[in-house]
């Protein structure tokens, strides 16, 4: 297992290395000197080299690049040049919201897919089936700012339940904190949900039609056990992934979700930075975004292999 | 025998035909020039003179959304076009060359998986300017993966077939072989894939368009209907419902008709 | 005396005094807390550090304070001078400083600071912007611990105007450096915390000079960028008040809400379609004339904002005394726009770029129905929304531009026109002149007649197109008192806002 987890903890290194290079490329291709980008046409020289100088556009890109990896291996972000502050700073104040966006939509995603996906693949034959299956490709088809906007007119515009949008800080307790983010995870989630219960029920569809669940069938024992114990068990590998999945969907979608619910995330952050033309700023986020991908896979893969012995050696 | 078409792929080709018939007519006739601003028919509810109403502008839903449909269509294939010809070489030749050719390929490709197309539209749209060509390109670079993926796994089962083998055997080029033999192998998968991508492709342009990082302002988008509609969404339900619903009537047709050439060519993983 | 007339006019014209005289009737209770939303993110807290409206929206009279200030109707009141004089030549300014002022710091109110303001106001390596408003001051001394003097190079009109504007605040003398991000005033309340793109929060400064002020113990400026959120959030509860720039669609909706109402009030923002002078085809007089017989400002007014403005003709607005009404003066003619074109060359069509700033919905929204007029014309127009930081640096500070449109929100900025360096380039010395007859003027009539030439000479010229001056229209929560409708000055100021009981 050890073994295992050191190789795929090799692979995820590579990949993170990889994505900051593209990363770090994407801006060295910017087309003209970013310095006069950022600072206009009416810059004085003196500005320029300085800010040429805090950009290390003065050294060769190859050493360049060694040398934002070497900070990066020590959480050194860079500064953004719209707000004069650490870009690791700023990353931190906005990540928590969002991350708690995309664990509340994953959460109403799963809770929502799984008993539906197994309802469906149990009652197969019934008319449940043929409408859950209406029902999640309808659903994956809707998109979630669009969602979002719905939610907001009926919600908080008509039945002024729940806060439009804007998020009253983490020290305003929790109970403001839940209503503030109740709608965007629901946008977020219901979407996510549609997409999932398809996959439970694939998934469990062909679990079902394996052999030894039906010799259990045949031996006698109920429904629910069979299910519970054969079915689920075996679908888990394929269940963990789907999970990974969907966790790097909502979080990638919490950056057009934060816009509808005017959320100071990550994704925000992300915008704000384009409009400014803060290069730091938007390699730090887009890096932290793309490494929690690359993360989460790597979790994702060692489970599967925790829960499924045959996979480590293969 | 010839199967009956599934349900999916009927009501899927539907779905897309009615938007291809859009963008088609969008070309050559439209009931209100879409830019006509009509102040006295500001947020009219769908009726005899404005079929799906007015903005707030007092242009006609109808015929935006019909122009709606160029931009989605056209934005869809050119970025599935991108990721289904980049990710179709890049996978034949990983699965055709094996080895370090093959590990190389295949991590390089990985490594766009973590950048889905939203996240590799920011960092376009901070190095060049937002745009449609900037939506197109990073959708299409986001989707590569999943091409590089199939083609390979194609290419890797075909190329130990026997007729492949025997093919080599009698000397045949390798493209030859390649192009002959194996592609055509390879297709199903990967137009029931690409049908799948469009969907996706929908969807992230009308993010971006909403985000205000994809078509440009003025042209009538979807995504860019939906921002301008979000300001009004309490004057008049019309201009935020009629994009929203051209959307997802075109993102269940690609996917519905994805499934559908699936369950059609290959019987087998019929669910 | 000028000034008599712009406060007569601003008294007659507000809707202010029903808010006031309810104040005094109930009088004021202490304690509470309040929610305004803002739209964007400021550059910094400076505001003599940059000219973004955003920094005073927050800042100007809540947490900073200048000599004289401008109160709710845009009369000049004093702040931290107590009183002023002005010698007989006009030359020699004079004014007493309270001797009871504290920074929030704890630190009290010197005449060091106040002279080391003015000696970063007048040094072009500071940074200060906006440095034309103290040109003419030759020196400043300080004869006595309360007691500041300048001494000018020539008479200089709207110096005490100048005093008033954000842009002359005091702050202690060694923290020009960190006031940026932490910034440290006066005023009634305290900077206590800002998170970007989130919030900024105020607290209740217990040493204010004026103990009878603030009412309110904290005030958080919440930062919504879609005015259709903020919307919403004041609906749910989540805010209190939009201080300023309510889109008029949301008037009707917010009246119709029970416990919110809104209150039109006046303001001194020129809706601008600024295009750059200096650059074909617009160096073409005729081709920026046409272009102004080409827009229908009185549909775009009624239309797109359901009335809630004026129509403008020059970069005045009717809320400012020296108000001239030439919107007759090219006006909406399709036809006579055509003919120009093709005078000017371009009979086979003309294409521009026109770019929107993003963060500014009303331009946005003009600029859209504008580009669609100009199209009917004949005009191929490119329309391009473009960032903040981008406006700012390539079209405002760089001038690479077509067209492009913005809110002109200070008040009394004509002079502007004088700066051939401007972004709009326009390179009129006449210009200059008569600005500088207007600060010398004997008398209010020379004055006014000197910016009412300057106002009929760029609208002649066609410099740009002044739209609209829109209304700037507060949503508040039923039972807060005090706060401003008009914006003499672009600033929400709470300091006597406060809560019914």
């Amino acid at each position: 297992m050890t073994a295992f987890v050191v190789r795929r903890l090799i692979t995820a290194l590579v990949s993170i290395v990889l994505a900051s290079a593209v990363v770090f490329a994407a801006v060295l291709a910017v087309p003209g000197d970013p310095a006069a980008i950022i600072l206009g046409v009416t810059a004085s020289p003196e500005a320029l080299s300085a800010l040429r100088t805090q950009l290390g556009l003065d050294v060769p890109p190859v050493e360049r690049y060694g040398r934002w990896l070497a900070r990066l291996v020590r959480g050194d972000l860079g500064t953004s040049l719209q707000f004069q502050r650490p870009v690791a700073d700023l990353v931190r104040d906005r990540l928590m919201l969002s991350v708690a966006l995309a664990l509340g939509a994953a959460l109403v995603a799963t809770s929502l897919a799984i008993p539906l996906g197994v309802l469906a693949a149990v009652r197969r034959g019934t008319w449940l089936d043929p409408l859950t299956v209406l029902a999640s490709q309808l659903g994956a088809a809707v998109p979630s700012f669009w969602l979002g906007l719905l939610l907001i007119i009926l919600f908080a515009v008509e039945l002024r339940w729940l806060p439009a949008g804007g998020f009253p800080g983490w020290e305003a307790g929790p109970v403001a904190a839940f209503r503030a983010l109740l709608l965007p995870v629901l946008a977020l989630g219901l979407g996510q949900a549609a997409v999932m219960t398809r996959m439970t029920r694939a998934v469990l569809l062909d679990v079902l039609r394996q052999d030894y669940v039906r010799t259990a069938r045949a031996k006698g024992l109920g429904s629910t056990s069979v299910i519970g114990k054969h079915a689920l068990r075996n679908a888990m590998v394929t269940l963990v992934t789907m999970l990974g999945l969907s966790l790097t969907n909502v979080f990638i979608g919490s950056i057009v979700i934060e816009q509808v619910f005017a959320l100071p995330g990550l994704g925000r952050l992300a915008l704000s930075a384009i409009g400014n033309r803060d290069f730091p700023l938007v390699q730090g986020v887009v890096l932290l975004y793309a490494g929690t991908i690359v993360f989460v896979s790597f979790v994702v893969d060692v489970s599967y292999g925790w829960l499924d012995p045959r996979i480590r050696y293969a | 025998m010839r199967r009956r078409p599934p349900l999916s792929l009927v009501m899927g080709s539907t779905l897309v035909g009615l938007v291809a018939a859009a963008a088609a007519l969008s070309l050559v006739w439209l009931p209100v020039d879409p830019n006509r601003m009509d102040f006295g028919a500001q947020f009219s509810p769908p009726g005899v003179e404005h079929w799906l109403g007015t903005d707030h502008f007092g242009r006609d839903l109808f015929s935006r959304v019909l122009v709606g449909a160029r931009s989605a269509l056209l934005v869809g294939f050119v970025a599935v076009g991108i990721s289904l010809s980049l990710g179709c070489v890049l996978g034949a030749l990983a699965g055709w060359r094996g080895g370090a050719a093959d590990e190389l390929i295949m991590r390089l490709v990985d490594v766009l998986y973590a950048f889905p197309a939203i996240l590799m539209a920011l960092l376009l749209a901070a190095v060049y300017q937002p745009g449609t060509v900037t939506a197109m390109a990073a959708i299409g670079l986001a989707t590569v993966p999943v091409f590089a993926r199939l083609m390979r796994a194609s290419v890797l089962t075909l190329r130990g077939r026997d007729y492949v083998e025997a093919g080599r055997a009698l000397g045949a080029s390798e493209p030859r072989l390649l192009w002959a033999h194996v592609l055509p192998g390879a297709a199903s998968p990967i137009v029931v894939q690409a049908s799948l991508s469009l969907a996706i492709a929908v969807l992230a342009e009308a993010a971006l368009s909403f985000l205000g990082l994809g078509t440009p302002p003025d042209v009538p988008s979807w995504g860019n209907m939906l921002r301008e509609a979000q300001g009004f969404m309490a004057l008049s339900p019309f201009p935020a419902l009629v994009p929203g619903l051209a959307i997802i009537l075109t993102v269940l047709g690609w996917s519905l008709l994805g499934d559908g050439l699936r369950d059609h060519l290959d019987p087998t993983t019929r669910r | 005396m000028q000034r008599h007339v712009r406060w007569l006019l601003s008294a007659v014209l507000t809707f202010g005094w029903a808010g006031c005289a309810l104040a005094q009737q109930e009088g004021p209770t202490p304690g509470g807390s309040l929610v305004v939303a803002i739209s964007a993110d400021p550059p910094g807290w400076d505001p003599t550090l940059s000219t973004s409206q955003e920094i005073p929206r927050v800042t100007y009279g809540n947490v900073f304070e200048g000599l004289v200030r401008f109160d709710r109707h845009g009369t000049i009141v004093p702040a931290l001078a107590t009183a002023w004089t002005v010698s007989d030549d006009g030359l020699v300014w004079t004014f007493t400083l309270r001797d009871d002022v504290r920074f929030h710091d704890g630190s009290p109110l010197t005449v060091a600071d106040v002279m080391a303001k003015f000696e970063r106001a007048r040094d072009p390596d500071s940074g200060h912007v906006n440095q034309q408003y103290y040109e003419a001051i030759a020196s400043v001394e300080s004869p006595d611990p309360s007691i500041v003097t300048f001494s000018l190079t020539r008479p200089n009109r709207s110096l005490l105007y100048n005093l008033a504007r954000p842009d002359s605040i005091i702050y202690p003398a060694a923290s020009a450096a960190t006031q940026r991000s932490q910034p440290i005033g006066t005023g009634p309340f305290r900077f206590a915390r800002y998170v970007e793109g989130s919030e900024v929060r105020l607290e209740r400064f217990e040493d204010y000079w004026n103990p009878e002020l603030p009412h309110l113990e904290t005030v958080t400026f919440r930062i919504i960028s879609d005015p259709n959120t903020r919307l919403a959030a004041l609906q749910a509860g989540d805010i209190d008040l939009i201080g300023a720039a309510v889109p008029p669609e949301h008037v009707g909706v917010i009246d119709a809400t029970p416990g919110l109402e809104t209150h039109a009030g006046t303001a001194t923002t020129e809706i601008t379609v600024a295009m750059n002078n200096a650059r074909p085809p617009f160096d073409d007089p005729r081709v920026r004339q046409a272009i102004t017989h080409a827009i229908d400002k009185e549909a775009i007014v009624r239309g797109a904002f359901f009335g809630q403005g004026t129509v403008i003709g020059t970069h005045m607005t009717p809320a400012e005394p020296y108000y001239l009404d030439l919107t007759d003066l090219y006006a909406f003619d399709p036809e006579r726009a055509r003919a120009l074109l093709a005078e000017a060359g371009y009979a086979d069509g003309l294409s521009v770029t026109f770019e929107l700033p993003e963060p500014y919905p009303f331009e946005r929204r003009t600029g859209e129905v504008i580009a669609q007029q100009l199209r009917e014309v004949g005009i191929t127009v490119n329309l391009a929304v473009v960032e903040w930081g981008t406006w700012i640096q390539r079209i405002f500070l760089g001038a690479d531009y077509d067209m492009t449109i913005i809110g002109h929100a200070e008040p009394r900025d004509i002079n502007i026109y004088a700066n051939p360096d401007y972004y709009f380039r326009y390179d009129n010395p006449r210009i200059a002149e008569l600005l500088a007859e207007a600060e010398a003027a004997r008398s209010a009539e020379t004055e006014l007649e000197a910016y009412q030439e300057i106002a009929r000479i760029i609208a002649e010229d066609a410099v740009n197109v002044w739209v609209f001056s829109p209304a700037n229209t507060v949503a508040v929560r039923e039972g807060l008192r005090g706060f401003w409708i008009d914006q003499p000055t672009p600033a929400i100021d709470v300091t006597e806002v406060f809560w019914a009981p």
